[in-house]
């Protein structure tokens, strides 16, 4: 809703500066004009103005009579004047003529002239000038230009002057009205589409019902939901038909395994067989619980992949859960070549954080056991734990060969390893990390593991 | 008194060659009476059979759930029920347990460990005669009677109190096992209490001056640095 607002505060900004631009550019555009009229090479454009320029100079006067000069002759060839006729000022008789039609030939009294100063001489549109010899007399073609004579009285122009800047205020006033009221409307009929996006990113199903302009985009906008609706369940079934698969043959491998360990275990302790008979059982033995491992992981690792592991989340103390790990594995004597320390901060005791307990004990049990299994010759492994911004970070650090290059990308970057690498253990702490909305990092040599959980995961649930 | 061993068993579980697996091996560990049934229609049949102690029951089987057995049996009698199944969702065992069984187990497993549980459920249930459980601890010259709260030593009674004598029997309970400050303080203070380490350690000392005989130098009850207690064996 609120980039709806914008859009709408930004629209009616917008016209009105484009208002305000062309009215801007207009003036500027008629200031222009106006003064390139001003400009002497145009004069031809504007009859008048050349008119006035020439005139004194038009009809010269010799002793005997007058004559056209040679710019009397160029002006009127440029304008495509009709005739030309200069008149005596007293008898209003005509001194000199040019081009002028017979019926025309006579002498001019007041009121002629009166009549033609101002509007036409016989249709013809005529310029007057009153030179030095007498009244010139000036017409173009009929019909190639257009007379008008305004007169106003000074009261009516003055109060006009004064208006104009009142409707300019009104005219302007009412375009924003106008403006307004349209944005808000085109704003009230934008608002269901608004409210559908809204929904189509919380992943809800969107049946708007819009009307005018925007039914199209409404109408896209049922069918995008509709689409993303039908790939959401199509990908939450194969999904779910993958997990059930992994589910199902683990489920299936379980009783046969069952059987391998039942026996394998009993021929370990069988006295009817050789020291090495005996190991050999021992290896099927604990092959067989490595195998029961496996299943656990790649039925977990498939459901944390497909979204399909519930959290069980309660709130715990990360100092009590270490304390609990790292003291399993010294009761559980791994020998004198491995070792086992924890180094808790001070601040991180009184934390509480919010998690499933049972996920994030698997994780961190996941990476010691790796220590322990990929060092065989034995190392040290060293927990600590700290406060960091807005959450814990874990550190795992053993004095082992570490996990492998290869390995290493494979699990950050989440690519698929070759073949001979086996990387479910680590997957699954990211998993369980990133299930907990934290990040996992391994160190350039490989030996340490930094697990960072944040401190407000889970507290708006 | 007839022996845990001597319980009759009832096996259930559609898998054959498992059936006689389990009854061999439990057989060597001295479990001579267990009988075996493939389908809940077989089990059914024994439902009212009062001599049997403990049923071990799959889920799935060819003609019902072992679940909905379960329940049908709970209405009967509450004989002991331990599940043992490849299902291993915690919402099974969930279920499972949810229901009254005393104990969920998941395929594969380890047959010693079945055996123990099996041993354990028994115990608990049928109040066969035992030798009284151990109430003494010995440390070395020094002894803890658990039933008297009272530690001697060179012919010398110390009283132990109410909390030094939880601390110790919790500690005797997983000895030559790391006990963290963390189940300590639960023990005493019950759940959800921090902060009490130094109280912990106060009450230690004393412990150490009770039973050690140098206490600076314990050879019995040894800290393990930033993780808890433990009561050399």
């Amino acid at each position: 809703m609120k980039g709806l607002l914008k859009i709408y505060r930004r629209y009616l900004v917008t016209a009105v500066v484009v208002i305000l631009v062309f009215l801007f550019l207009n003036i500027l555009v008629l200031l222009a004009v106006t003064g390139h009229t001003l400009a002497v090479e145009n004069q031809e454009r504007y009859p008048m103005m050349s008119f006035r320029m020439t005139a004194e100079e038009m009809i010269q006067k010799t002793g005997t009579g007058f004559y056209l000069s040679e710019k009397g002759k160029e002006y009127l060839e440029r304008n495509h004047s009709a005739f030309l006729m200069l008149l005596d000022e007293d008898s209003g008789s005509i001194l000199y003529s040019w081009n002028l039609p017979p019926d025309m030939d006579r002498t001019y009294d007041l009121s002629d002239v009166a009549s033609f100063s101002r509007w036409y001489l016989e249709d013809y549109p005529v310029k007057c000038w009153d030179t030095g010899c007498g009244l010139l007399v000036v017409a173009s073609e009929k019909g190639a230009e257009i007379k008008y004579s305004y007169s106003y009285r000074a009261e009516d122009f003055k109060s006009m002057l004064r208006t104009i800047p009142v409707i300019l205020w009104v005219d302007g006033a009412a375009v924003l009205v106008i403006l307004f009221i349209m944005s808000r409307k085109f704003h009230k009929s934008l608002l269901p589409i608004s409210y559908g996006i809204q929904q189509l990113c919380e992943g809800t199903v969107v049946d708007i019902h819009t009307k005018g302009v925007v039914k199209d985009l409404g109408d896209q906008l049922n069918q995008i939901s509709r689409i993303l609706e039908r790939q959401r369940r199509d990908i939450a079934r194969r999904d779910a038909a993958r997990t059930e698969w992994i589910a199902g043959v683990s489920h299936d491998i379980r009783t046969p395994l069952s059987m391998i360990l039942g026996y394998a275990e009993n021929l370990t302790e069988s006295e009817n067989l050789s020291t090495e008979e005996r190991r050999q059982a021992g290896v099927i033995r604990d092959e067989s619980i490595r195998i029961r491992r496996l299943i656990e992981d790649l039925n977990l690792t498939s459901k944390l992949a497909y979204d399909m592991q519930p959290l069980r989340l309660k709130k715990y103390r990360p100092a009590v859960l270490l304390r609990r790990i790292v003291t399993e594995f010294l009761n559980k004597e791994y020998g004198d070549a491995f070792g086992f320390s924890l180094e808790i901060q001070k601040e991180v005791e009184q934390m509480e954080l919010t998690g499933d307990v049972q996920l994030l004990e698997r994780a961190v049990g996941n990476l010691i056991h790796n220590s322990i299994r990929h060092n065989p010759q034995g190392c040290a492994v060293f927990v600590s734990c700290r406060k960091e911004k807005n959450g814990i970070a874990v550190s795992l650090r053993d004095t082992g060969k570490g996990i492998p290059r290869t390995v290493r990308l494979c699990v950050l970057n989440g690519e698929q390893p070759p073949k001979d690498v086996h990387i479910m253990g680590l997957r699954i702490v990211k998993q369980i990390i990133a299930a907990h909305k934290g990040s996992l990092s391994i160190s350039e040599d490989g030996r340490e593991v930094g697990l960072y959980l944040p401190e407000d995961f889970g507290t708006n649930l | 008194m007839a022996e845990i061993q001597d319980s009759l068993i009832l096996f259930v579980d559609d898998n054959i060659e498992l059936c006689s697996m389990v009854k061999e091996l439990m057989g060597k560990a001295g479990f001579t009476h267990i009988e075996t049934v493939y389908s809940i229609k077989e089990a059914e049949k024994r439902i009212h059979d009062e001599r049997i102690r403990l049923w071990i029951l799959d889920v799935n089987l060819p003609d019902g759930s072992g679940f909905s057995f379960m329940e049908e049996l709970r209405k009967l009698s509450s004989v002991p029920v331990l599940f043992l199944s490849a299902r291993d969702e915690d919402e099974d065992r969930l279920l499972g347990l949810g229901l009254g069984a005393d104990d969920y187990m998941t395929k594969p497993f380890l047959m010693k460990e079945l055996i123990l549980r099996v041993t354990a459920i028994l115990r608990r249930t049928c109040h066969y005669e035992e030798k009284p459980h151990s109430s003494i601890l010995i440390l070395g010259a020094c002894r803890v009677d658990f039933a008297s709260a009272v530690v001697t030593r060179k012919g010398e009674e110390t009283a132990l109190t109410a909390k030094e004598l939880l601390l110790l029997k919790k500690l005797a309970e997983n000895r030559g096992n790391i006990v963290t400050f963390d189940a300590l303080c639960d023990t005493i203070w019950g759940d959800g209490y921090y902060g009490y380490e130094n109280t912990l350690m106060v009450h230690m000392r004393r412990l150490r001056e009770k039973i050690e005989e140098d206490p600076s130098h314990p050879l019995w009850l040894l800290t393990v640095r930033g993780l808890g207690y433990k009561l050399a064996k």
